[in-house]
């Protein structure tokens, strides 16, 4: 469904990613893993057409995703590293604006919005101004707004930071409810809580995709010490 | 809904939200009604209209509301790093673009309906006759204007954001290209130029305003304003395209961009100067039913003749648009008089060339209007435009003939004189009798005699004594039927002052202040008497400063003999006679046909100064010219020669601080305290 095929991106002359080459398929969750500079934002920014690779293509359902990013774009719901909200907004308010913004007919917005509120469980905020919230709250309304009108592809950059306990255990259960529909990427650095969520891991390094870990069968801590083993460049 | 539909809802709610719009918009609102309350009183007494006044007040301060307001519509998305967020949605960026200049665009359209209640709300309360004068589609035409400009403001300052991470650098750059820059540009190029002034006119955006206000809808200009709109927008949308490309991919998206660019620059600037070119005018119906002055009425009436009025200068000429739709005005106006008849024609000196060598053959120049009826022939020149004054001058000359007839003006005791152009001269007034047919003449009583054919004398404001033997020359004249007209400012000091009351006139030593007028020295007298002088000048106004009064019972007793007085108080103020007139017939029993003595005294010595005439449109030249007529035994005497429809606010010293007080500073502030008290309410809803 989303074919990466050796995408190569730079900032100037620091390559960033060389040759970064994977597919996902829908109702599966792909956690990107790497260390800090390894290229999972830029990845996840080129796969939400924000920034234009060097080289390479993206493919869904086999058209390029540039030529016609605005198709494309319709079917992303993204979360950004740092996601910013409109202070001045209420919750409730954001989200309609972002409904209405996607192409949401003005009669089921209200109801998209429900839902949403509901699975990320910022319902009793609904009404609370976005500039009083604390950065896990507001994380989670920039998730209710990526997942809101259930998009086939699922970008999830920094999925778990900032998330209280409670709610990590609860992210597993909403990555499965996504997978439903979409093809999900996930990038983080809680690796043990994302082993919970994803069907595998890439791992990226060096600019290209070192390995890909499959998560069935293997226990948490055995994932975590794969996963470790080929960041530090032990695992092929 | 569409995208750019709610990117406009989602700016114009966050402006509306915003303490700092409000307070932009406060603060634009204060000062475009302290430079309209300046022009207000600036232009009592004179022909501009209020929208006129409020457009061109409110026009100055639009360039840097649009910067206030859209400072950081993308600068802000950028610098919180919210435009990725609207970038990853799928919208195109020209709809974001479109959206949120719509947002800017309709909270400005907000500010300018607030500014125009605001104001009309003011004057409908202080000054309500003030109000009579303003058309409701004078008042759209200024608006749509305004609504044209702030477009492009709006559109530019959108693009403008779309560069900066940092409001407050986007405002200053806004600030700096759309406000300061233009005129800085165009002072600099008059600088250069100043003949190009006369030519050009105005700052070309504040005529764009002042044009729309009195109706002439230039479509070039809009199409203009809208190109550059639109090409704003676009630039707009491309930067905002180019965030997506950081990478090495940046480089030919901005070779290309720039490419783009440049051809779009270079459509719309082909487009503007194309539509600036073939520009056409749509001409509202604004003018004023009867916007022709009351002499000029008096003049077409009373004749019979045909006139041709020809414009005789090129039509791409900048003075051709307001001089043709002056002279149609004339037209239209002059047909229902039933008087003359006028013929309009236009003759543009490289196109109509038989037509204009012989208009050139009777003297005309090109950039002129010429009035010809039979064999005569006047030209006005163009080039300090054509005023309603210069067409009666012209018209008045046209079908009366002048009479030859000697004005002596006195000179060597400090008299204001007729060949000094500066403020305190009367080189103005003196070159207004020439036109009427009067020769000035200027007489040293010291030195020479008064001429044998000398139909009146002036005494202009004298500052020292005559000397006995030069009031005994005066009396004599006087005596045998002399007319003499006296502009003395301070009772009793220098000049005839001492002669006048032998022939019953008495200044009176009581300060006389205007309670309607800034300060209060210039006192408005608009009560005139039942005289040949004055009667034709009923509903006009004359300003004199810090004027005299003379005593109304005067009794003559000494000095005039037998011969029947009649002292007739002209104009008053009052109670008090401020001009006076008298006039000494024969003796009982003597020959009636004997010339009778004519004196005419105002009291203010500078009345019809350059700077006086300058300053005001009343009916001082007016006035003049018909003290002029009555002395020297001509028919010229008419009604006001004033446009008639001229400024009043009637304000007096305490309304008027009231008004700017209230329009200024309270207004504005109690917006300010509304729109904060609603934004703060809402905010502890939350």
């Amino acid at each position: 469904m989303l074919d990466v095929r050796n995408i190569a991106f730079a900032y100037g002359r620091k390559s960033v990613l060389r040759d970064v080459s994977f597919s996902v398929s829908p109702g599966e969750v792909v956690g990107v893993v790497g260390l800090n500079g390894a290229g999972k934002t830029t990845l996840l920014k080129i796969l939400a057409t924000l920034s234009m690779p060097d080289s390479g293509s993206v493919l869904f359902d086999s058209s390029d995703v540039f030529s016609r990013s605005l198709r494309y774009r319709r079917q992303v719901g993204y979360l950004a590293e740092t996601p910013p909200l409109y202070d001045d907004m209420t919750v409730k308010e954001f989200l309609e604006y972002r409904s209405k913004l996607k192409g949401e007919s003005p009669k089921r917005v209200r109801r998209r919005v429900s839902e949403a509120m509901e699975v990320c469980k910022i319902l009793s905020y609904a009404r609370y101004s976005i500039k009083g919230l604390s950065a896990g709250l507001r994380r989670r309304v920039a998730l209710a707004d990526a997942l809101m009108l259930r998009p086939r592809i699922l970008l999830l950059d920094d999925f778990l930071s900032g998330l209280d306990l409670t709610f990590r255990e609860r992210s597993s259960s909403i990555l499965s409810e996504a997978a439903a529909f979409s093809a999900t990427i996930v990038t983080g650095h809680e690796i043990a809580d994302l082993a919970g969520c994803v069907t595998r891991f890439l791992v990226l390094k060096d600019g290209v995709v070192a390995s890909s870990i499959p998560v069935k069968g293997l226990s948490v801590q055995e994932t975590c010490a794969l996963v470790k083993k080929a960041m530090e460049g032990g695992l092929k | 809904m569409s995208a750019s539909f709610i990117t406009m809802q989602r700016t114009a709610i966050r402006l509306f939200r915003s303490v700092q719009a409000t307070l932009s918009v406060t603060a634009i609102l204060a000062a475009s009604a302290a430079l309209f309350s300046y022009n207000l009183l600036s232009a009592e007494g004179t022909a501009s209209s209020l929208v006129e006044l409020w457009a061109s007040s409110v026009a100055v301060f639009l360039p840097l509301l649009a910067a206030f307001l859209g400072m950081d519509v993308w600068s802000e998305e950028r610098r919180t790093g919210m435009i990725d967020v609207l970038l990853s949605t799928s919208v195109r960026e020209r709809s974001l673009a479109i959206g949120k200049f719509l947002g800017v665009f309709l909270t400005l359209t907000f500010a300018l309906i607030v500014s125009c209640a605001v104001t009309g709300a003011t004057l409908l309360y202080y000054a309500p006759q003030s109000f009579s004068e303003v058309r409701i589609f004078s008042l759209a035409s200024a608006f749509a204007a305004l609504l044209i400009q702030g477009a492009f403001w709006c559109a530019a300052v959108t693009a403008i954001s779309a560069f900066f991470t940092h409001a407050a650098a986007s405002f200053c750059t806004s600030a700096i290209l759309l406000a300061a820059l233009p005129r800085a540009l165009w002072l600099s190029l008059m600088a250069f130029s100043p003949s190009g002034r006369v030519v050009y006119g105005n700052f070309p955006l504040d005529s764009h305003v002042e044009d729309f206000a009195s109706g002439v809808f230039s479509v070039g200009a809009t199409l203009a304003f809208l190109v550059l709109t639109v090409l704003s927008l676009f630039v707009a949308s491309k930067k905002i395209a180019s965030l997506r490309y950081r990478g090495r991919k940046a480089v030919s998206f901005r070779a290309m961009t720039a490419l783009e660019l440049s051809l779009a620059v270079v459509c719309a600037v082909l487009t503007a100067l194309l539509a600036m070119r073939l520009d056409s005018v749509l001409e509202l119906p604004l003018s004023p039913k009867n916007a022709l002055s009351p002499r000029m009425r008096q003049i077409i009436a009373d004749s019979d003749d045909t006139v041709i009025v020809t414009a005789f200068l090129s039509r791409r000429d900048s003075r051709f648009r307001t001089t043709a739709r002056q002279l149609r005005a004339l037209k239209r106006l002059a047909d229902p008089l039933g008087g003359m008849s006028v013929e309009l024609r236009y003759v543009d000196p490289k196109w109509d060339i038989g037509p204009a060598a012989k208009l050139v053959g009777k003297g005309a120049r090109e950039g002129s209007v010429v009035l010809e009826s039979g064999r005569r022939c006047v030209s006005i020149d163009l080039t300090e435009g054509v005023g309603e004054r210069d067409m009666v001058s012209a018209m008045r000359r046209l079908v009366k003939p002048p009479q030859r007839k000697d004005v002596c003006w006195v000179a060597g005791h400090g008299e204001l004189r007729t060949d000094v152009y500066g403020s305190w001269g009367m080189s103005d007034i003196a070159r207004e009798l020439a036109r009427e047919g009067y020769r000035n003449v200027t007489v040293d009583l010291s030195a020479s005699p008064i001429p044998a054919d000398c139909a009146m004398m002036v005494v202009a404001g004298a500052k020292d004594d005559y000397s006995r033997a030069e009031l005994g020359k005066i009396n004599e004249y006087l005596k045998s039927g002399g007319r003499l007209l006296v502009m003395m400012g301070r009772p009793g000091q220098g000049g005839v002052s001492s002669l006048l009351p032998s022939w019953g006139v008495r200044p009176v030593a009581k300060p006389l202040t205007g309670a309607k007028t800034l300060s209060g020295s210039d006192v408005v007298v608009s009560l005139f008497a039942d005289h040949p002088i004055s009667s034709a000048l009923s509903g006009s106004r004359i300003v004199l400063e810090s004027p005299l009064a003379f005593d109304t019972a005067a009794v003559v007793e000494s000095g005039a003999g037998s011969a029947r007085i009649e002292f007739t108080p002209l104009a008053s103020v009052g109670g008090d006679a401020v001009a006076v007139a008298v006039e000494r017939g024969a003796d009982a029993g003597g020959d009636l046909a004997i010339r009778p003595t004519r004196i005419v005294v105002v009291g203010d010595g500078a009345f019809v100064s350059n700077g006086a005439l300058a300053v005001r449109s009343c009916a001082n030249r007016d006035f003049l010219l018909n003290v002029v007529a009555y002395l020297s035994g001509t028919d010229a005497i008419g009604a006001s020669g004033v446009e008639p429809h001229v400024l009043i606010t009637g304000f007096d010293r305490h309304s008027r601080f009231e008004f700017t007080l209230v329009h200024v500073l309270g207004i504005p502030l109690l917006f300010f305290a509304c729109c904060s008290l609603v934004v703060f309410v809402r905010r502890r809803g939350k």
